[in-house]
């Protein structure tokens, strides 16, 4: 099974830190960002398949985030993480193209299995339709 | 005209038809040559008739796709009219505003301005900013309606989709003393379907019923199958939908909310979607008893 490459965005270095580690663990190829900018120019440089980023972000907010990555690659997945469950980013976050949104605390198993299913619908996109 | 004619017809020829049939049978029977000429005679205006009467039945045929073609159109315009209105009024309001702060604006500006005009003007500035947002927000959501998505298949489990999308929109609902009641099947197949735009049309359809209703209202929401097709239903107890709106809430820009408070785009977006996917979203209100949607998507794609 290929390697997932995955660009994890958060303001809080402890949790980058953390689940580095914990989705290097389980063979995911793991790349963070402290901001969106970060994230940004990491992906005009690199590519990832999935981005898991975080709504609540000091100077460029996680939807501007979203809406820049979704403009400039559209290829790539992305998951929104919030710890303020409102409705608002919720709507904002799914009808600017995120593939799927999280509400922290969350398990790593579930973020795992979320990130496969974002990959796997990146892949399906490429191929252009349907699987079946 | 032409169909209440045909049907006239066909309602002589029921008692016509045996009674001639009868006749020319009688006269056969008490003298043969006169009963074969009578029998022709009969025959050929039964024949007759029946040509004139199934031309008539084609002419009604073709009246009624007419009319129907018609009506379509005239729905079509109603609907265009509705949106044009719609982005009219969205665009509108934002812009009205922007106006007045950048007179009020000019006006500080006219001489030298004191700190508090200054501050003014910056507050002026910021309204502005938030106006041109809403207008941004606006045609993003237009763009979003006309965008061809070309959806993906995966398989996607129906409950986890809803219940991920509810567990958003609990903790809004839970401060106004919402209640959500789920009944979900818990033996519902795997479907085939694009997951991003299903959790859109499921969020879609929760905002709108947590809007609906009061608080501590009740909302309910069910998944099962039916007929080859994977159901989910949102109920709320709300104001209902009056019968006179139900055609019209798909439209895009049909809006019952406070302006400001929805552009009347959630459900037009959620419909396209589910259509896309394959299926469709049928309502069931009545005005005072609460609105129920079920999106429907076939579970073998």
């Amino acid at each position: 099974m290929t390697q997932i490459k995955v660009l994890v965005v958060d303001d809080e270095p402890d949790f980058l830190k953390l689940i580095k580690r914990r989705l290097g663990k389980r063979n995911i190829d793991v790349h963070v960002a402290e901001s969106g900018q970060q994230a940004l120019d990491f992906l005009s440089e690199s590519t990832a398949d999935v981005v898991v980023l975080d709504v609540k972000m000091p100077g460029m907010s996680g939807i501007e985030t979203l809406k820049e990555v979704r403009r400039r690659h559209n290829e790539i997945e992305v998951i929104m993480l919030t710890g303020h469950g409102s409705m608002q980013s919720g709507i904002e976050g799914i009808s600017h193209g995120a593939y799927d949104y999280m509400l922290k605390p969350f398990s790593i198993d579930d973020l795992l299995e979320r990130i496969r299913a974002a990959y796997e619908h990146g892949r399906l996109k490429l191929r252009g339709g349907s699987s079946a | 005209m032409n169909l209440s004619r045909a049907r006239r017809m066909a309602r002589i020829g029921q008692y016509a038809c045996p009674v001639s049939f009868l006749l020319v049978l009688i006269a056969t029977w008490k003298s043969p040559p006169v009963g074969g000429l009578i029998a022709a005679v009969v025959t050929s205006g039964v024949c007759m008739t029946h040509r004139a009467f199934s031309k008539w039945l084609e002419d009604a045929d073709e009246e009624r796709s007419e009319l129907g073609e018609q009506l379509v159109q005239t729905q079509k315009i109603l609907a265009l009219g509705e949106i044009s209105t719609g982005i009219a009024h969205e665009i509108n309001n934002p812009l009205n505003v922007i106006m007045q702060e950048a007179e009020l604006m000019r006006m500080n500006l006219l001489s030298d301005p004191q700190p508090a005009e200054v501050n003014e003007i910056r507050e002026s500035l910021d309204v502005i900013y938030n106006q041109v947002e809403r207008c941004s927000d606006i045609t993003h959501k237009l763009l979003d309606f006309a965008r061809n998505r070309h959806p993906v298949s995966q398989r996607a489990d129906i409950n986890r989709l809803v219940e991920d999308m509810l567990a958003l929109v609990e903790r809004e609902a839970s401060p106004r003393n919402i209640r959500i009641f789920k009944e979900l099947n818990d033996v519902m197949p795997m479907v085939q379907t694009d997951p991003p735009l299903l959790r859109q049309v499921f969020l879609n359809l929760l905002i709108n019923a947590v809007q609906a209703v009061e608080d501590g209202g009740t909302i309910v929401v069910s998944t099962y199958c039916d007929g080859g097709m994977a159901c989910a239903e949102v109920r709320d107890d709300g104001p209902g939908i009056a019968s006179s709106d139900l055609e019209r809430v798909f439209n895009p820009f049909f809006t019952t909310k406070p302006p400001g408070k929805g552009t009347g785009l959630g459900l037009s977006v959620s419909l396209r979607i589910v259509n896309e996917l394959g299926g469709d979203i049928k309502l069931k209100s009545e005005p005072g008893n609460g609105a129920a949607f079920t999106v429907r998507i076939p579970l073998n794609n």
